[in-house]
């Protein structure tokens, strides 16, 4: 969410919608996993109202070829390099990377395609290596 | 998919992204808005601790009622008739043995029906002796003297049909054999 007021907002009217639907649940996945995908649709329901978009990938997109030799990571530089991706880039990210997401249940999550999916989530990567690069550059110089 | 350094080091780490804390209004919050809007929230074993009470106390008082009733419908029959008590064992016994017999020639389906509707009507009776004041007791208790009488009525009508019906059948079993 990048901002701890949306994601309280968010997790507000997650735990609102679990309560008020716990009548719904079918026992399809354990109740944490239920929990867990009404909390990121809420989140995502936020970030839609702020009109964030996905970058749409095609053939003419530019592809960042990083070839390059990766530092030692630290918590601070990823986060800080995390905040810094557009929010469509960072969702994907975070939705893979960290919540342990597959590229179809993202697809179903965002209604898009699996293969979008992976693209988002390559070139979010790309721009997150390339923001810690930028920052240990910055800070060597 | 193969993991890169990055990726490896965040599976590594995943733990350290989950580093903030909710506020605590947060779930007052949640809890407000969940709350039925006419009040206080019961819990589960609160409303059944209620409810078993409720039980209990039900089941006392019906016994109790029971119990204080049961001498007062007595007493007032007794006070009507004194032998109804011995009169109703005598007819009750009576009605068994001639049901036994009717079941015994095949006819009790006739008669069930209508001694079900008579117990019915005594049912009534008992009732309205415990709800009516006093000076009606008399007719009452008459009326339910009447209907053992009209029990055993008719499961006698009954029966000697019966017992007429099975007479011809075996002799007309008689007469159609050929010697």
């Amino acid at each position: 969410m990048n901002n701890d007021m949306d994601a309280e907002d968010a997790l507000q009217l997650a735990f609102i919608k679990v309560f008020k639907n716990i009548k719904q649940y079918e026992y399809k996945a354990t109740p944490g996993a239920w929990i867990k995908r009404i909390v990121v649709n809420s989140c995502l329901d936020q970030l839609k109202k702020k009109k964030i978009h996905f970058e749409e990938i095609n053939d003419r997109t530019e592809v960042i070829e990083l070839e390059i030799s990766e530092p030692n990571y630290t918590m601070d530089m990823v986060k800080r390099a995390l905040n810094r991706l557009a929010p469509g880039y960072r969702s994907v990210f975070n939705l893979y990377a960290i919540e342990g997401y597959d590229h179809k249940e993202i697809a179903e999550i965002l209604q898009t395609s699996e293969a979008n999916s992976k693209s988002q989530y390559s070139r979010a990567k790309q721009h997150l290596k390339k923001f810690i690069l930028e920052s240990t550059t910055h800070e060597a110089g | 998919m193969k993991q890169d350094k990055l990726e490896k080091f965040i599976q590594q780490n995943r733990s350290e992204f989950d580093d903030k804390e909710l506020p605590p209004m947060l779930w007052n919050a949640i809890e407000d808005e969940i709350k039925p809007s006419n009040g206080k929230v019961f819990s589960l074993k609160f409303i059944l601790s209620i409810a078993a009470s409720a039980v209990v106390l039900l089941c006392c008082g019906l016994i109790i009622g029971l119990q204080m009733a049961k001498p007062d419908l007595e007493d007032r029959i007794a006070a009507v008739e004194p032998d109804f008590l011995e009169a109703e064992k005598h007819y009750q016994h009576r009605v068994k043995v001639d049901l036994n017999h009717a079941r015994l020639l095949g006819g009790d389906q006739y008669v069930e029906k209508d001694l079900n509707q008579l117990d019915a009507v005594y049912q009534e009776l008992k009732n309205e002796l415990l709800t009516n004041g006093v000076q009606n007791d008399e007719v009452i208790v008459e009326a339910m003297i009447d209907h053992y009488r009209a029990k055993l009525e008719i499961l006698e009508t009954v029966l000697g049909k019966l017992e007429d019906k099975n007479l011809n059948i075996n002799k007309s079993d008689y007469e159609n054999i050929e010697l």
